[in-house]
This record gives structure tokens, sequence and C-alpha cells, in this order.
């Protein structure tokens, strides 16, 4: 049978073409691999922009009328995310039956008390009735005062007190809602280091409408950015939100103490 | 160290940083990252709302409490401002009065309730009466805070209202004189039949119904800030052209064509301007008219400018993109069209929409646009003193149209989860990002948030 291209010798030797092969499948690898090496270069893709690589704080978000998350804490069963074991049920135990031979303890007899007979009381004579305010009672009274009510916030610790004496006992919510949104607003990146351990009291008053007005310091901490920060914080805020109903005033004094934290 | 990294991470991650950024800020100056805020301190407010007590034996009482309860929770859940107690922790009492609450009872665990909402609610006759209080159950001797009644038809729908109202009232003495949104309305395209039509809902996505009925494609609807009117783009024949429904009136009213395309129109919070981008001088500018389209005057010259919007604030500035670089990028302009400031450093921004207190921008952005770059169309906050961003969806599919709510505490957005035009659908969440959820079937899209 003659020899054509279907057909091969088994006998023909292909060891050299073989090896010739292999060595030019390498040497393409290595020319393009010592391409990329040599002509490599970094640049901006299309559509990229030079990503900012500095830009990315976002402490902003205070702005945004949300309150913060709450962190979780493993001391509280209800936010713990590793919740302790229940305790074990206790059951109770029956009570065994009485004795049939014991004897019944025999009851002392009791003598009904006396009772004086009282006099009834004489109907009062008609009184001429007192006249009442005009003016509507609105079930107000003075109550207990507290003073101060203190927060820890991120920075420090905020406190506050109404100068109107029952104005923080009445309307506990409203005053605890003035210093969340203060605390909101006190930027504290701004402050010097030096200014922790020092204190200011700024006032302002609540006008009706809930609008701050008369922010002044009334005593200067000595730290001038704490100062400043504070005096921001409340000059930030439009509105508390109207004075509760029930409160007749036409304004609050508030007075409100910045401390920032001591060293963490 | 160890600790405290991870403790920075922790912080961090809430804060709606991206990973990937948080992880280079904290390599590159570890201090600062230490300062973004941590949670301790202030709290949201733990409410707690009693289901109302029937007093009528009316048999229409039982489905109006029921819709009246699921409203006034789901209300105050979905506030951003309070931690609600859920159903299942609540005491099983119903006080309907003050007289009737033991409050010690919804103070202690496992309730531990700092405020709670109550009262009763009664159908007879066609009339619906609510007695609504509100008590601060930390508060042993003064608990009332707020005492409210309400009278209205007996209808479900009235039951709803009522029940927005009572939260939105709660909202406001409780969230620092910021006015609930429960009785705020979003307009909103719908899409079928092949046009597109201008719909309505509540904000929580019930009592959805169609506006206009026009059988046209009308794109991007604003209502003006005293809800009286709604501006939108619909498509004539000669392109899209500004439009205008006056929604006490019910039908449509003349708003002067251009001979051009116009659209994305917008407000100005006095409601006597509109902004809007026009192609009337050959080109695609900002143009502003009075609320009637007269006195039109252009105050950009870039030539490829579009979706304007006002500083609702101060009125006295605009967001806008505009293409003249090449990619549409986010700028903002006082409202005479001087100082312009551009906003994005890159990708692909588009629909801007300014937050009521004038101090974010939110908008939808490509960062890495282009094909095979990663990522996609995602809504962002931008603050507009500083520039600083952050990334609110992620991995959720494309999204856009991002409105504020007007309390500023909500943002509502249309998104596609595969990225289908005809899957568009309206989702809400809080402006930090969370509490995604969806309000429209598939088919809404381009929400605009009423002002109020």
């Amino acid at each position: 049978m003659a020899p054509n291209s279907l057909t091969r010798d088994a006998t023909e030797n292909l060891r050299g073409n073989f090896i010739g092969a292999l060595l030019l499948h390498i040497l393409i690898a290595a020319a393009l691999l010592g391409y990329t090496f040599v002509f490599d270069h970094s640049g901006h893709s299309w559509g990229d922009s030079a990503a900012p690589s500095s830009t990315i704080q976002a402490t902003m978000v205070n702005a945004i009328p949300l309150p913060p998350r709450q962190p979780v804490n493993a001391d509280n069963v209800l936010t713990s995310e590793t919740p302790s074991p229940a305790p074990p049920t206790v059951r109770d135990k029956t009570a065994p039956p009485p004795d049939p031979k014991a004897l019944a303890i025999p009851e002392k007899p009791t003598k009904p008390l006396k009772a004086a007979e009282r006099p009834t009381p004489a109907t009062a004579h008609p009184q001429p009735m007192k006249p009442q305010p005009t003016k509507a009672q609105t079930g107000e009274a003075p109550g207990v005062r507290i003073a101060m009510s203190a927060t820890q916030t991120r920075a420090g610790t905020v406190s506050i007190g109404a100068t109107d004496a029952a104005f923080g006992a009445r309307f506990a919510y409203y005053v605890a809602q003035i210093k969340e949104k203060v605390a909101n607003q006190w930027y504290t990146t701004m402050l010097d280091p030096a200014a922790r351990g020092h204190r200011v009291y700024i006032t302002f008053q609540i006008s009706r409408d809930g609008s701050p007005s008369q922010i002044r310091i009334q005593q200067p901490s000595g730290d001038a950015t704490l100062d400043q920060t504070a005096l921001r914080a409340v000059q930030h805020i439009d509105t508390f939100g109207p004075l509760p109903d029930g409160y007749n005033g036409s304004y609050v004094n508030i007075v409100y103490i910045f401390e920032p934290q001591l060293a963490q | 160290m160890q600790s405290a990294t991870r403790k920075l991470l922790r912080v961090s991650l809430p804060s709606l940083i991206l990973i990937a950024v948080a992880a280079v800020s904290l390599r590159a100056n570890a201090q600062d990252s230490a300062i973004i805020r941590s949670g301790t301190g202030n709290d949201r407010i733990r409410i707690a709302v009693a289901d109302f007590k029937p007093v009528s034996a009316d048999p229409s009482t039982a489905p109006l409490k029921a819709t009246f309860d699921s409203t006034l929770y789901a209300d105050l859940a979905n506030a951003g401002i309070f931690d609600i107690v859920s159903k299942s922790l609540a005491p099983q009492a119903t006080p309907g009065s003050p007289s009737e609450i033991s409050i010690q009872q919804w103070s202690v665990a496992p309730a531990s309730a700092a405020m709670v909402a109550f009262g009763n609610i009664s159908a007879s006759g066609g009339r619906l009466v609510v007695n609504g209080f509100l008590f601060d159950a930390n508060n042993q001797q003064y608990p009332q805070v707020l005492a409210k009644q309400y009278t209205d038809t007996a209808s479900d729908d009235a039951a709803r209202q009522t029940a927005h109202k009572f939260a939105d009232e709660i909202i406001f003495r409780l969230g620092g004189g910021i006015a609930g949104i429960a009785e705020t309305k979003i307009y909103y395209i719908h899409k079928g039949g092949g046009a597109k039509e201008i719909w309505e809902m509540d904000y929580d996505g019930a009592n959805q119904h169609p506006v206009t009925h026009l059988g046209a494609i009308s794109i991007s609807p604003r209502v003006s800030p005293d809800n009286s009117r709604l501006a939108f783009a619909s498509l004539g024949r000669t392109g899209f052209e500004i439009r205008m429904y006056s929604l006490l009136l019910g039908r449509m009213v003349a708003f002067p064509s251009t001979g051009a395309n116009s659209f994305s129109p917008a407000w100005s919070p006095s409601g006597r301007e509109i902004a809007y981008a026009s192609a009337r001088s050959g080109h695609s500018e900002i143009w502003i008219s009075d609320a009637n389209g007269l006195l039109a005057r252009q105050i950009t010259s870039g030539h490829r400018e579009s979706s304007p919007v006002y500083n609702p604030k101060t009125g006295g500035q605009i967001a806008w993109i505009s293409g003249r670089t090449g990619l549409p990028q986010l700028y903002i302009m006082d409202a005479d069209g001087s100082g312009v400031t551009r906003m994005t450093d890159g990708g692909y921004a588009s629909s801007p929409s300014w937050s009521p207190n004038g101090q974010f921008l939110a908008f939808a952005w490509d960062r890495k646009y282009g094909p095979g770059a990663p990522g996609g169309q995602d809504i962002y906050v931008m603050e507009v003193a500083s520039k600083r961003w952050i990334q609110l969806t992620h991995d959720g599919g494309r999204c856009d149209f991002p409105t504020w709510s007007p309390d500023g505490r909500h943002i509502a957005y249309a998104n596609t989860a595969d990225g289908r035009d005809d899957h568009m659908r309206i989702w809400t969440m809080l402006a930090d990002g969370t509490q995604k959820h969806p309000l429209s079937a598939t088919g809404g899209d381009m929400p605009n948030w009423s002002w109020k």
C-alpha cells in the first residue's frame, strides 16, 4: 500500500517536529508575557474618573432628623445576640395528705367587740356658694422639680435644666426632646482636645411656637472651641416643636450644659 | 488595637459607609474614623400602641377598628424616630380612657415603653368617633402628653385617614417639631395598556388610584408646593411638552407649548415659578418661567442640561444635571444662573432631589459608568456644603428617581431588581438607607413626594 496523507508509516519519526512545535509555543507565550511586562501601564479605564481616595467620612448623617441606631448591648437580654439560657422550671410539690390520727387544734372563742354608739352628725347649715374663678382649670399644680437631667452623648455629657421649676417635672418628655435635638447638633469634631473636663452653660428661651431665641453663653468654659461649638449647636436649630398644650406660659427658659467627655 | 479596629468597623457599618472605603480611611487616618458617630447616648423613643377599645356595639366598629389599629401601628413604626413595642410584648389590656390605663403595666418589662398611645373608637349612625391619648409612661405624676378627638364618616378610608392624623400629631409632638408625613401623598407614573398615566397613592402605598386619563406617555410628575397643581411632561406631536393638571378642578389647565422638546418641570418653593429643561433654543437648556408658563428665560448655556430642582429651603439655588463635560454630572447654581458648582467628580449622575432642609442632595449615580464597570446605578445622598456623600442602596438592581419626604426622614425611589424597565416599582426607605420596603406593584415609576 502506497503511503498517502491519510495513512502514516508507523516508523516515521515525529520527535523533531514535536520538540519544534513545543519550542514555538513556549516562545509565543514568553513573547506575550514579555510584552505585557514591558508595555504594561496602569491608567484610568474608560468611564473611570480617578476615584477620590480621601473624601469619605460621613458624620453628616447627623443632620438628617433620624436618631442613631441603637448599639447591641450584651447585658440587655432583649438586644443581646447571645440570649442567656432559660432557668429550669421548678415544679410545685403536692402537699402531703393530713395525718388521720392528728387532733384538730381547738379554736378560742372570741368575744364580739363592743362599739360605742356614735351620734349622727348634724346636717350643715347651707352656705352661700363661693364665686368660681372665671379662668379654666388646667390641672396644673406645682410639681417636684427635677433640677437637671444629664445624658451621655458621643462626645460627653449634656445636662439641661428648665429654670421654670415645675416645667421639667410636668413635661419631662419635652425636656428630653430638647436634649436630644441639641445633642444631635453638637459637632464635636471641632473641639480642642484640651476642652475635655471644661463645662459651658448656654441659656436660651423657647417661645410658644418652639423657636429658640436669646441664645447666650451664661458662663464660659474657658475653652473657646467648646464655647463656640455649644453656641452653634443651639443656633443650628430652627424649632423644638411648639410648647406643650398644658403649659400656660409664653416661653420657657432653658439652661444647657455642655461637658465633653474626659479622655476615653 | 485588634478590638479597636473591630469596634471601628462595627460603628462604621451602620453608618452606611462603603466597606472598602472604610478600610481605606482606617488605614489612612485611624483617628478621624474614630470620630464617626457611635450609637451611645441618644436612643429612639420607645413607644407602645395599645389596641383601641371599641365602645359601641355597632357591628361596623370592628372592621374600622382593625384598619385604624394596623394603620396607626404602621405609621409609628415607619416614622423613623421610634422604637416601637411589638404587639406580642405589650400588655393585653386595651385601656379606652385615661382612667382605665395602668401606666406601670406599660413602663415595666417586657414592654418597657416610654410612651403609650391608646384610646377608644366607636362607629354609630354612620359617624366614626375616635378619642386618642398619648401618655408618658415614665412620668407617673403628669402622664398626659396629648389628647385628641376625631370625628369622620364611618368608612374604611376615613378610619385610615384618622389614624394618619393621630400618628402625625404624635410624631409632631415627639419628633422635635417636624410635622409627620402620614397624610402626604406620592405621585408617580403608572405604566399599563401602552400608556403612562399619573397615579396618586398615600405615603404608605395604600389607596393607589389614577389622576390623569390622557392615554399618552406622561413622565416626571411634580406636584406644586400647595398641592393644587401637577406639572409633568407628556409626549405630543412636537415631542415632550410641559403639561399642567389642576388637582382642585380635576382637569387639565392651559400651559403654553414651546414648540420643542421640554421636560422635567420643577416648582420653586414659593409656587410662583417653574424651572424646566427645554430645547427651544436648539439645545437642551434650563429655562425658568412663571407658574403659567409665561415670561420664560434661559439661565444656562451648556447645551446639554436637564433635571432642574430648586432648593426647597431657600428657593435661591437650583441643582441640575449637565453633560457639558461629557458624561452627565450633578451641578448646583444660584437661581439666576450664576455661581455654577460641579458636585460629582465622575461617573453618570441623574435625577437630583433636594432635601427639605436644604442640606442634602439625593440623586441616582453610576459611579463607574461603562461596559464591564463594577457596580450599578444606586441612590446616593450628598451634603451640599462639604460634597461628602454616602451610598444608600447596594446590589438591589438599578435604582433611580429619588424623592425626599417633606420631613427629610424618608426617601422614595424607583427600583428594578433585574434591570428590566417594565419591572420598575416604587420603594421607600429611611434617609439613612434602612427599612426599605416596596410601595407599589411593578409598573410604578418616577415617584414625587408631595410638599406637605
